[in-house]
């Protein structure tokens, strides 16, 4: 074979539209998974190498639809570019994608998102509580997102840029817990978020135990602190205090002591989730079939050429 | 003197058809092979696994965990917190901590709580994800505490059943409790007969 063949074959090899093929079938090949459940979806979507492959994807694409459009074959190119635009907002969505909660306190600086997936790029919002309704589950919350004042109605999503929304799932209020030594050396003391209805713990300092309590449903729709407290104290084991803690009232176990304050303060849930805008599917839909067809006409008129 | 260089045959028909076939699979295979070696770089959570049922031979493992876990656990107490199985606890660090927090704690007060596992009962073994497994166990303890110097008792012996929740993770060694919870656990039916 002479050098210029193998430069030509080397070339071939090297050609957008394979490199399209060798990136996009993977992708395809990991969606078959996860339709089929060997791949979770929402693990799979936050990949870095999803992204890449994508983006990389749209590169070649855009390579092709260059190479067609030299070659005259208009068609062909437009639709190339067409697909490579698709890929390359697929790509930005996946960068951009991000799913998390966070529990946020009134006026509370800085509350830590539980970011559950994010994308190569995905920023979650800075947030803060301004405001809360005086009764939930309904009502208004006024929020401060990444500096912008945003007004949102419990349950409803809101969009607050970037493609992310927001969700405020309740709105309660924190029972304020206090956990003393003997001696009466102050063990913890906070504001306790908790959701009504179930068991969740939380441990104090460097004692050993585990302090699971259990906030009752709120009986009617005024936002107010729970009157009383399920509690159980596990120690290894061992169930050292379990009994129902009213508020203002204290608990003593081991040498412990445990006390509900009468007043709470206000938290609510916030759930941030990235939307896939509408526009975008559809036109990737488009684009996608429109490269189909074209890449189908130009075959066909191949074969009648021949 | 120069001579015309041999013709290439062409090649046979269904050489060629291979050939095509193969020029259109091998972009797909290198793509494949190179996604996979990405993603084990950058994503090595991301496993492709059949979802469901345990795979074999982890039921049994993990029962026999559970089992050292809770040998070495009554260990620990009853020695007032000797660090001889330290190493052989399958149970994270964090884990780990707490128990000799625990034991501290009992120390600080001049105690030991001496703990004796009569019954274990495994109720169920789930796999929660790659790797994850949880499992529900109904425990039956005795447990009493003594002065830490000369080990008289300070409280009767008392019994309690109790049902706990797992998360074990398998790592290089094998399984490891890396969480637990209190599971609202029916007691194991025994012909009405307790052994706490």
């Amino acid at each position: 074979m002479t050098t210029a063949g193998a430069a030509r074959r080397a070339a071939g090899w090297a050609a957008p539209e394979r490199a399209v093929a060798a990136l996009v079938a993977p992708l395809l090949a990991a969606g078959a998974l996860a339709a089929v459940g060997w791949v979770p979806w929402a693990e799979l979507l936050a990949a870095r190498t999803v992204t890449i492959f994508a983006g990389l994807a749209a590169l070649a694409a855009a390579a092709a639809g260059g190479r067609a459009s030299a070659s005259g074959r208009r068609g062909l190119a437009a639709a190339w570019v067409a697909g490579a635009l698709a890929l390359a907002a697929g790509a930005a969505a996946l960068a951009t994608r991000i799913e998390g909660e966070v529990d946020a306190g009134l006026d509370e600086d800085g509350p830590s998102w539980r970011i559950a997936h994010a994308g190569l790029a995905a920023v979650a919002p800075a947030l803060k509580v301004l405001e809360v309704p005086a009764t939930r589950p309904s009502g208004k919350i006024r929020l401060l997102v990444d500096g912008r004042e945003v007004v949102a109605e419990a349950g409803e999503p809101v969009a607050v840029g970037r493609g992310r929304r927001l969700v405020v799932r309740d709105v309660l209020i924190a029972p304020a817990l206090s956990v003393e030594r003997a001696r009466g050396e102050v063990e913890g003391s906070a504001l306790v978020k908790l959701d009504p209805g179930r068991r969740e713990w939380f441990t104090a300092g460097t004692l050993p135990h585990r302090f699971y309590v259990t906030v009752p449903e709120p009986a009617g729709t005024a936002l107010a602190a729970p009157r009383s407290l399920h509690v159980r104290v596990q120690r290894g084991k061992l169930r050292v205090h379990e009994g129902d803690l009213a508020a203002g009232s204290e608990a003593r176990f081991e040498g412990i002591t445990l006390r509900l304050e009468k007043e709470g303060a206000p938290w609510a849930r916030i759930e941030l989730r990235s939307a896939p805008d509408a526009r975008a599917i559809a036109f990737a839909v488009l684009a996608v079939a429109a490269a189909f067809v074209v890449a189908r006409r130009a075959r066909g008129l191949r074969g009648a050429d021949a | 003197m120069s001579s015309a260089p041999p013709e290439r045959a062409a090649p046979a028909p269904r050489t060629a058809a291979v050939r095509r076939w193969a020029r259109r699979v091998a972009p797909a295979l290198v793509g494949a092979v190179v996604f996979a070696a990405t993603a084990a770089l950058l994503d090595p959570a991301l496993r492709v696994e059949r979802p469901g049922a345990l795979e074999a031979g982890d039921d049994a493992a993990v029962r026999e965990t559970l089992g050292q876990y809770q040998r070495i656990y009554e260990d620990f107490f009853a020695s007032g917190g000797g660090p001889a199985m330290l190493d052989a606890f399958p149970a994270t660090k964090e884990l780990k901590h707490f128990v000799f927090r625990d034991v501290g704690f009992l120390r600080d007060a001049g105690m030991v709580q001496v703990q004796d596992l009569a019954a274990t009962t495994v109720v169920a073994v789930r796999r929660r994800s790659a790797g994850v497994v949880e499992a529900d166990v109904y425990e039956e303890w005795n447990q009493m505490l003594q002065t830490v110097g000369d080990r008289k008792p300070v409280t009767a012996p008392k019994g309690f059943g109790q049902g706990f929740r797992y998360t074990l993770r398998r790592d290089g060694s094998g399984w490891r409790v890396v969480g637990w919870d209190l599971a609202d656990l029916p007691a194991p039916e025994r012909d009405g007969r307790r052994l706490w």
